[in-house]
This record gives C-alpha cells, sequence and structure tokens, in this order.
C-alpha cells in the first residue's frame, strides 16, 4: 500500500499548489490580453494527471485510450457548452467589463 | 426461558447453518458485515441502504400527491411543498436511482457473471458504500432539518443568492456520495477488464455487464462535472469569484449547462443499467438468443457517448442562444436512435419464443412498454417548438417519470425477482410476486398518464395549488399513486417472508444460461470451486425448433 500512495503524494502535493495558483490568479486583474495565462496552471495540472498519475509513458493502450476519451470528453464540454455563450445575442443582464 | 430453548434469532442462526457454506452464513457477527470486502454482501448493504433512501423520497411524493388532491392544497403550505418535491427529487434521484441498480444488483452479479472472485479492488468496495452512506445520512439529516426549496436540480440564484434552508449540507452530501460513484465506475471497469474468466470475450459477455460497463464510463467522466460545479458555487459563495452570480461577472445560465452536462448523462446511468437487466430476463423467459446481440450491446455504448452531447435541450428556454438551441435538438434526436434499436431487438427476442409469463418477465415487459412511452415523449421535448409550449409543465414530470419509474423502477424490481434465489437461496412466492408487477405496470400508468394531459393542458409543475378544472385529473394521478404505493410495498413483505419461509431454490431455477448460474444458490464467499472456462456465446438456447420437438415428444401441449 506504502508503495502504490508514497509515489503519488507529490503528484498530489503538486495538483493542490497549481489549484491555489489558479485560485490566486482569479484575483489578479490580468485584463483581457492576458486572461488566457488562467490556462496555464490548468495545463500544468492535466500534465500532471497524465504523467504523474496515469503513468502514460508507462502502461499501454488501454490507459492512454482513457486519457484521450478524457480530453475528448473535455473537448465535448467546452466545445458545445461554448456554442451557447459565443452565439447568444440576448443576456439577461450586462456583461461585465474588465478593467 | 429455559437453557436449553432457543431465542428467534438462535433459531434462525441455526436454521442458516444447516445450509451448505455460502456467503451468507461463514460469519454471522454485525462487524463481518460492516468490514466485509465481499461483493455480494456490500450488495447487500447497499441494497438495505438504497431501500431506505426509496420509502423516504416515496413518503414525500405520497405527500405532494396527498396534498395535490384539492386545488387550494389538502395539507401543506407552498413552501413546505416546495420542500417537499425538493427532498423527494434529491433523495430519488442521488441516492436511489443513480447508485440502485448497479451498486446492488451489479455489484452482486458482475464477478459472478465474469467468473471472478471478487471485483477488482474489494476494499474500494466497502470505502464506495461508506461514502454513500457519508453522503446520504448528511443530505437526508439536512432535508429533515428544514431542507431546501431548490429542487434537485440546485439553480442559481435560487441556490446562491437567494438561498434559503441547507443548501450547502444538501450538495456535500451529494458532493461526497459523487465519489462513491466514481469509485464505483472505477471498479466495475477495471473487473470487467482484467478479471473475465478464460473463454470470456467480450462478445460473450452478457448485455448486462455490457450496460454496466457503459453505465460505469459516465459514471467517471460525468460525475467529476458534477462535484467541480458544486465546489465552483462553494468558492463563488466563500471567496466571491464570480461563476454564476452575474452581479460578480458570472452567467447563472452556466451553472445549468455544467449541472446539465452531468444530470442528463446520469439518466443513462439511471436507465442504462435497467436495459441490461431486461436484456438478461426476456430471453431467459422466451426460450430464444437475443435478437442482434451486437447490435444491443454497441447501442449501449453508443447511448452512453451520444448522452453528453445532448444537455442544451434543458435549456431551450433558460435564455440560451437559438443557434445553440436548434444543434442541441438535433443530437438529442439521435439518442432515440439506439434507444429504438435496443426496444426492436427485445420485441425480435420474443417473436417466436417460448414465453413463460413469470414475476420477473412481467416486469421486463412492462418496462419495455413503460419505456417506450417515456422515450417516444420524450421527442417532444427534444423539439424546439414544442419543447417552449411543454417545458415546466406535467408533461415532462410525467415523461421522466415514465423512464425513470415506469423503466428504471421496474427493471430494478425485475432484476431482484430473477436474482433473488441467487441472492437468497429461497424462491419468493410467484403469485405474489405477478400481482405486485401486474399493480406496479396499473398504478404506475393511473399515476402518470393523467400526468401528460395536464402538462399539456398547461398545467406548471412544481406548484402546490392549481385551478379546479385540473382536480379531475390530479385526483386520478393521486389514486394510482395510493395503487403504486401499495404495490410498491408488497415485494418488501413477500420477499422478507421468503427469506425466512420460502422454497429453497436450487442453483439455477430458471434453466438459465450465464455462469452466475452454475455455481450455488447463494453463492459460496469465493464464488466459484475453480475457476470456470468459457466456451460459448451467452444466451445459448436451443432453436425454437427444438424445443418444441422435445414438447411434443414428452406428450406436452403446444
Amino acid at each position: 500500500m506504502r508503495q502504490v500512495v508514497r509515489p503519488l503524494l507529490p503528484v498530489w502535493l503538486g495538483l493542490l499548489a497549481l489549484f491555489a495558483v489558479e485560485l490566486g490568479t482569479a484575483f489578479l486583474p490580468l485584463g483581457h490580453a492576458f486572461a488566457g495565462l488562467i490556462l496555464l496552471p490548468a495545463a500544468a495540472m492535466v500534465g500532471l494527471v497524465g504523467f504523474g498519475f496515469m503513468r502514460l509513458g508507462r502502461y499501454g493502450a488501454i490507459a492512454r485510450c482513457f486519457a484521450l476519451a478524457a480530453v475528448f470528453w473535455l473537448l465535448v464540454l467546452l466545445g458545445l457548452g461554448s456554442m451557447d455563450p459565443f452565439t447568444r445575442t440576448e443576456y439577461p443582464v450586462r456583461v461585465t467589463t474588465y478593467p | 426461558m429455559s437453557d436449553i430453548a432457543l431465542t428467534p434469532q438462535e433459531l434462525e442462526a441455526s436454521t442458516i447453518r444447516e445450509r451448505p457454506e455460502n456467503y451468507l452464513n461463514e460469519k454471522l457477527s454485525l462487524a463481518s458485515w460492516l468490514l466485509t470486502t465481499d461483493h455480494k454482501r456490500i450488495a447487500l448493504l447497499y441494497f438495505a441502504s438504497i431501500t431506505v433512501f426509496f420509502f423516504i423520497g416515496g413518503a414525500a411524493a405520497a405527500l405532494m400527491r396527498f396534498n395535490l388532491l384539492t386545488p387550494d392544497g389538502a395539507i401543506v403550505s407552498p413552501e413546505t411543498y416546495n420542500r417537499l418535491f425538493t427532498m423527494h427529487g434529491v433523495v430519488m434521484v442521488w441516492f436511489f436511482l443513480v447508485p440502485a441498480v448497479p451498486v446492488t444488483l451489479g455489484n452482486f452479479m458482475i464477478p459472478l457473471m465474469i467468473g471472478a472472485r471478487d471485483l477488482a479492488f474489494p476494499k474500494i468496495n466497502l470505502m464506495s458504500w461508506y461514502l454513500f452512506m457519508i453522503g446520504g445520512v448528511i443530505s437526508t439529516w439536512a432535508l429533515f432539518m428544514g431542507g431546501l426549496d431548490t429542487g434537485w436540480t440546485f439553480y442559481t440564484p435560487l441556490s446562491s443568492a437567494y438561498a434559503r434552508g441547507y443548501v450547502v449540507p444538501v450538495a456535500v452530501g451529494i458532493f461526497i456520495s459523487g465519489f462513491s460513484s466514481i469509485a464505483t465506475g472505477l471498479n466495475f471497469m477495471v473487473t470487467i477488464h482484467r478479471l473475465r474468466a478464460p473463454g470470456m470475450t467480450w462478445y460473450r459477455m452478457p448485455v448486462f455487464l455490457w450496460s454496466l460497463y457503459a453505465t460505469s464510463v459516465i459514471y467517471v467522466l460525468a460525475t467529476p462535472v458534477l462535484a467541480m460545479t458544486l465546489l465552483l458555487l462553494a468558492f463563488e459563495t466563500i471567496f466571491r469569484i464570480g461563476v454564476f452570480d452575474p452581479t460578480l461577472g458570472g452567467d447563472p445560465v452556466l451553472f445549468q449547462h455544467l449541472f446539465w452536462f452531468y444530470s442528463h448523462p446520469a439518466v443513462y446511468i439511471m436507465i442504462l443499467p435497467g436495459m441490461g437487466v431486461v436484456s438478461e430476463i426476456i430471453p431467459v423467459f422466451s426460450r430464444r438468443q437475443i435478437f442482434g446481440y451486437k447490435f444491443v450491446v454497441w447501442c449501449s455504448v453508443s447511448i452512453a457517448v451520444i448522452s453528453f452531447f445532448v444537455w442544451g435541450h434543458h435549456m431551450f428556454v433558460a435564455g440560451t442562444s437559438l443557434y445553440s438551441a436548434i444543434i442541441f435538438s438535433l443530437l438529442s434526436f439521435l439518442v432515440s436512435i439506439p434507444s429504438a434499436i435496443k426496444v426492436f431487438n427485445w420485441i425480435g427476442t420474443l417473436h417466436k419464443g417460448f414465453i413463460r409469463f413469470d414475476a420477473p418477465m412481467i416486469y421486463a415487459l412492462g418496462f419495455v412498454g413503460l419505456f417506450t412511452m417515456g422515450g417516444l415523449t420524450g421527442l417532444f421535448l427534444a423539439s424546439l417548438a414544442s419543447d417552449v409550449a411543454l417545458h415546466d409543465t406535467y408533461f415532462v414530470v410525467a415523461h421522466f417519470h415514465y423512464i425513470m419509474v415506469g423503466g428504471m423502477v421496474s427493471a430494478f424490481f425485475g432484476g431482484l425477482h430473477y436474482w433473488w434465489p441467487k441472492i437468497t437461496g429461497r424462491m419468493y412466492p410467484e403469485m405474489w410476486g405477478r400481482v405486485a408487477a401486474a399493480m406496479i405496470f396499473f398504478g404506475f400508468n393511473l399515476t402518470f398518464f393523467p400526468q401528460f394531459i395536464l402538462g399539456f393542458l398547461g398545467m406548471p409543475r412544481r406548484y402546490s395549488v392549481y385551478p379546479p378544472e385540473f382536480q379531475v385529473l390530479n385526483v386520478l394521478s393521486s389514486a394510482g399513486a395510493t395503487i403504486l404505493a401499495v404495490a410498491y410495498l408488497m415485494p418488501l413483505f413477500y420477499l422478507g417472508w421468503s427469506l425466512f419461509w420460502g422454497q429453497r431454490a436450487p442453483a439455477n431455477p430458471w434453466g438459465a444460461t450465464g455462469l452466475e448460474w452454475q455455481t450455488q444458490s447463494p453463492p459460496r464467499t469465493e464464488n466459484f470451486t475453480s475457476t470456470p472456462v468459457v466456451t460459448e456465446a451467452p444466451y445459448n438456447y436451443p432453436p425454437p425448433e427444438a424445443i418444441q420437438r422435445e414438447k411434443v415428444e414428452s406428450g406436452e401441449h403446444v
């Protein structure tokens, strides 16, 4: 059990740290031009899960299939989900503008 | 009491000990149950838990139907009514419908059906039950302490800026139980991948296992989104980060997008295992191979995949863009294709079969009819124009109850009766099983069919009062609910009776194929004495001509 948990511990701590960074960036006045920066910690989290937790480099086709499926599902969520806000013409409330 | 006389408990224990060694009589202490890692015992723990939740949710529904007997509301205030339907929805969806078939029948049957000793992660299986119970107890406690009035959907800003009641504890309970779902799904998938008996190829697996596999994929991929949504809601409340609150720069419709990204696939978490159960029962009681095995199993997978593409149809009138609504409408129609293929395959299996109307078969046939009704009325709600008129009316209530209650609960009871001899080692009283199945079908239709008409006439859902012209249909619906309540209570009594006085079950009382029927009833703790080897496809029943010839030769009337 300890052999299984010990290598995962730094991965988990890394994820928590990145999560804290992600949360902190929400309070930064980044503006539109740098809004994409908040994706960086998220991308690092994906890398950690893929190579630290799922160990995609070490395990076979099934693990990679499931990792790909997760990415695919994320694309479905973000792709189909963003279709509405990108094409919505009437917002129920005033859109908040960034400074 | 004399020293020699046995207490009723000791008498029962001695009777149990007379049976061949099995998972029920191996150890009898409470600790042996609460710390067990045997999938069969964990399935029974789940079964006891979800039965309690089912009757809590059912009691809330009974009070609602009683209130709707009169136009002014017979017993409770509108505020209490709001809390009642929320309690009904939360308990029934998250603590009964979502887990029901997978964690009870699935947990019990997967290792038996693939020829394994247990699930891949027995300790995680036990942990899943504890997580489920912790989540369930927290949510139920909050619901009984006063509850909340948001409905089971927790839409913002009703659950955030305008929250009244115990929103956070209920959400925390659901959040915790979500981890139980994820762990269960993961456990099932790994088990099916890694622990199949020699010779059990993917296309030799029973359809029930394919259904549970597809369900597990949804568990693992969709449930984290719900957890994430509830966390975002908490962060917005605690840290004032604008996610859903428009005054903070958030979008309330985003909550609905994220919520339904989980909750629409969750509908298929509920119905796919039911479809699997029915696909087991119909071939056995028709003595026919399932018609189009590969179509049936791939339709399960297709339904699981497509279920993620259709969530937007819940939001046609929520202010989403017309463009997105048209796309989601089109995608929603897609899911009807694999569902319809399954219905045709069940009917194809029945065709020219030697049909026996035992209780499991009556439940299964009830499922096919009710699911078809629910599915077809879903097309009206997938269609943009008609959904605008029918949204938030009783038509929607009737539609999803035809799927979830008429469909899934019928399948659950069908599966329970079908595998009861295997689970308990006892036969249930067949006549009572048939009466209960027929009463559930009749009571269900009387309860929910009038609601289609009510919705069509424009009665909105979630109101405790209504115009007097709707009273006749509401009284009919409440009358049906009474029959349904009695019918749901009946199995509790006759199945309970059979535990003590039912006829001892042989290993294979239905003459079914499948590995689970090749071991004793109830099975021993390690399931099989030696690892079985699979040499043929499932549902390998003799062709109808052979059965007919056999019957003629034996002088039986054909």
